[in-house]
């Protein structure tokens, strides 16, 4: 056997030092879906030095029977635009309805594939550990992580912006509310408020974030004043706050047109009784002309 | 009888001057000026609607993340006191606890103290809204399901203090930090110079340092991407590359080679960083090229995976 004795170059090029690449959180656990419940999760692909775009690919690595049921927002081939640094990517798996309990594992991995051409790369990878158990339970967990008081208008009733997250395979929602208005002093309640319905629901492995208002005859003048809130659910306070809050100028928040329909909804009364009476006069008018 | 009546009514007209004169007199002779004066205190200031704003902070790889911290401070004696007043911003784990954060406990691991805040709006008669910037670090310890402090969180302490030295305090709720897996392969390059057909670099390694630029202890994957090509023609990837965590001379049979399959790299471990020294490992690379191989430049692309290992 002859031996090929010229020399030839395998030529790793140099390469620049490259950017840090991560993930987080690096695995997607879910113990608690059930037949026909959907759970999404956003995982973040993360690097210090975005100088270019990073074309990524995503590899799907589970059981071929769970294939079906996991999706991926951007797609299997996408790009991270230049100058991201945190890079979300959702991650949403659907188990179908009528399906059987089980557990599932795989994993799903993301490379970046460096741009350059004619040069040996290094591309980095990460991976996201997929352990999936579907059951049949139901399974209750959540939290409200926020509550804050939104600065509103003169003659706005006062809100509560509330982010509620649901780790259950159910929908959630609170059953009711109180609203305690004090003055700027925190000495003299001027108000008091409860709410019984008109919660929204947050659906099962979902956070939502969302505003209760809470309708009060008090009218709310400019300046300060402290609200305190509590959130129940089956008779257990679930989330309280208790903070000041500024009532601005009518107009500093909302857009005329809002300004309008606000000023229709407060003087209701007023613009029925209007109109009755311009149809009135016009009636009469018609009348006489008719003669 | 007629002068009867009038004398009775000169002497009760005169009774009654003589009580005023007497009341004068006493009043001028037994009173005093009294002065009005009213001494305001100081209202101890009040710490509310403390928040982090994301309930859970993703971090970023081998740098700094920006974590945000709300507060409301109210003082019922108004912006003369919270304008000069001082305060003290903690961000911290709940294992680490506030107490142990502020009494010097400080690191980037566990623990963030800040002692201005920004106004996020104007003082209005008695209060102002403020946030406060915190850059968070990579290595900053992870609190979710799967991390070593599962159950726990972070969260904010607000501290404020009046010029008359009168204190309030808050914290917020919990806020999850996100376990992150990532790495920073760090060596420049890698050149294995030339080497002939049906030869191979002995125990010539290059080595390609990787370190840990997350939150979280890890393995290591390699994996091949694109095998070495040049134009049309490619070097069989199965027994070209072998890498290894020691110094090996290379061997078609006892070397381990490096496919399209990741593989984890036996004996490769970077433990979760505890501040910016960095955690690091080498990998030592080696090639074979078989008998009649063209000669050439070939090129291609390696896979440096990180694999989180809980």
């Amino acid at each position: 056997m002859r031996r090929l004795t010229i020399p030839f170059l395998i030529f790793f090029a140099p390469f620049v030092a490259r950017a840090a690449f991560g993930i987080s959180p690096p695995f997607l656990n879910t113990d608690h879906l059930v037949a026909g419940t959907t759970y999404t999760q956003v995982v973040y692909l993360v690097q210090d030095q975005p100088d270019q775009d990073l074309n990524i690919k995503a590899i799907l690595a589970v059981p071929a029977h769970i294939v079906p049921w996991i999706s991926i927002d951007r797609g299997f081939n996408f790009v991270i635009p230049k100058g991201t640094r945190q890079f979300p990517v959702t991650v949403t798996v659907h188990v179908p309805d009528g399906e059987g309990i089980g557990k599932y594992s795989g994993n799903l991995s993301f490379t970046g594939q460096p741009s350059q051409s004619g040069q040996v790369t290094i591309a980095i990878g990460v991976n996201v550990a997929i352990n999936l158990t579907v059951g049949t339970g139901i399974y209750e967990d959540f939290s409200v992580s926020m509550v804050t008081f939104p600065d509103i208008e003169e003659g706005w009733s006062p809100k509560a912006y509330v982010r509620f997250e649901n780790r259950g395979n159910i929908p959630e929602a609170f059953n009711s509310a109180t609203f305690d208005l004090y003055d700027k002093y925190d000495s003299v309640r001027l108000a008091y408020v409860t709410k019984q319905d008109g919660f929204p629901d947050t659906p099962p492995f979902t956070t939502k974030e969302y505003i209760v208002e809470f309708p009060t005859d008090f009218h709310l003048g400019i300046g300060d004043y402290w609200g305190s809130v509590n959130f129940y659910k089956n008779d257990k306070v679930i989330a309280t706050q208790k903070t000041i809050f500024h009532v601005l100028k009518a107009g500093s928040l909302s857009t005329p047109l809002e300004m309008f329909f606000s000023s229709v909804k407060n003087n209701i009364v007023y613009y029925v009784i209007g109109l009755i009476l311009i149809f009135i006069i016009v009636r009469r008018l018609r009348r006489k002309k008719t003669r | 009888m007629r002068s009867d009546k009038t004398y009775r009514k000169y002497r009760v007209i005169a009774g009654i001057a003589v009580l005023l004169v007497a009341g004068a007199v006493a009043t001028s002779v037994f009173s005093a000026n009294i002065p009005t004066s009213v001494l305001v205190g100081n209202s101890a200031p009040v710490v509310s609607a403390v928040a982090i704003t994301s309930s859970t902070i993703t971090l970023t790889a081998a740098t700094t993340t920006n974590v945000f911290v709300q507060a409301t401070i109210t003082d019922n004696n108004g912006c003369t006191d919270i304008n000069p007043g001082t305060t003290t911003i903690l961000l911290y784990r709940i294992g680490y606890t506030s107490s142990t954060c502020l009494t010097g406990g400080q690191n980037s691991l566990d623990c963030y103290l800040a002692t201005a805040f920004t106004a996020s709006s104007t003082c209005s008669a008695t209060s102002i809204n403020t946030t406060t910037t915190f850059a968070v670090q990579y290595f900053a310890r992870a609190t979710d399901s799967s991390s070593s402090f599962s159950g726990s969180g972070w969260k904010a302490t607000v501290i404020f203090k009046d010029p008359s030295n009168a204190t309030g305090s808050a914290e917020s709720g919990s806020s999850v930090v996100s376990t992150l897996n990532a790495i920073n392969v760090t060596t420049s390059s890698i050149n294995y110079g030339t080497v002939g057909a049906n030869s191979d670099t002995g125990s010539t390694n290059q080595t390609a340092t990787t370190t840990n630029a997350g939150n979280s202890s890890t393995t290591l994957q390699l994996s091949i991407l694109a095998t070495l090509w040049n134009g049309s023609v490619a070097i069989p990837t199965a027994t070209s590359q072998a890498a290894t965590t020691t110094a090996f001379t290379f061997s078609l049979t006892t070397s381990t080679f490096i496919t399209a399959t990741p593989a984890t790299v036996s004996g490769f471990f970077l433990t979760a960083p505890t501040s910016t020294t960095n955690i690091a490992k080498a990998t030592f690379w080696g090639l074979g090229v078989p008998s009649g191989q063209a000669t050439g430049t070939y090129t291609g692309t390696n896979v440096f995976g990180a694999l989180f290992q809980p």
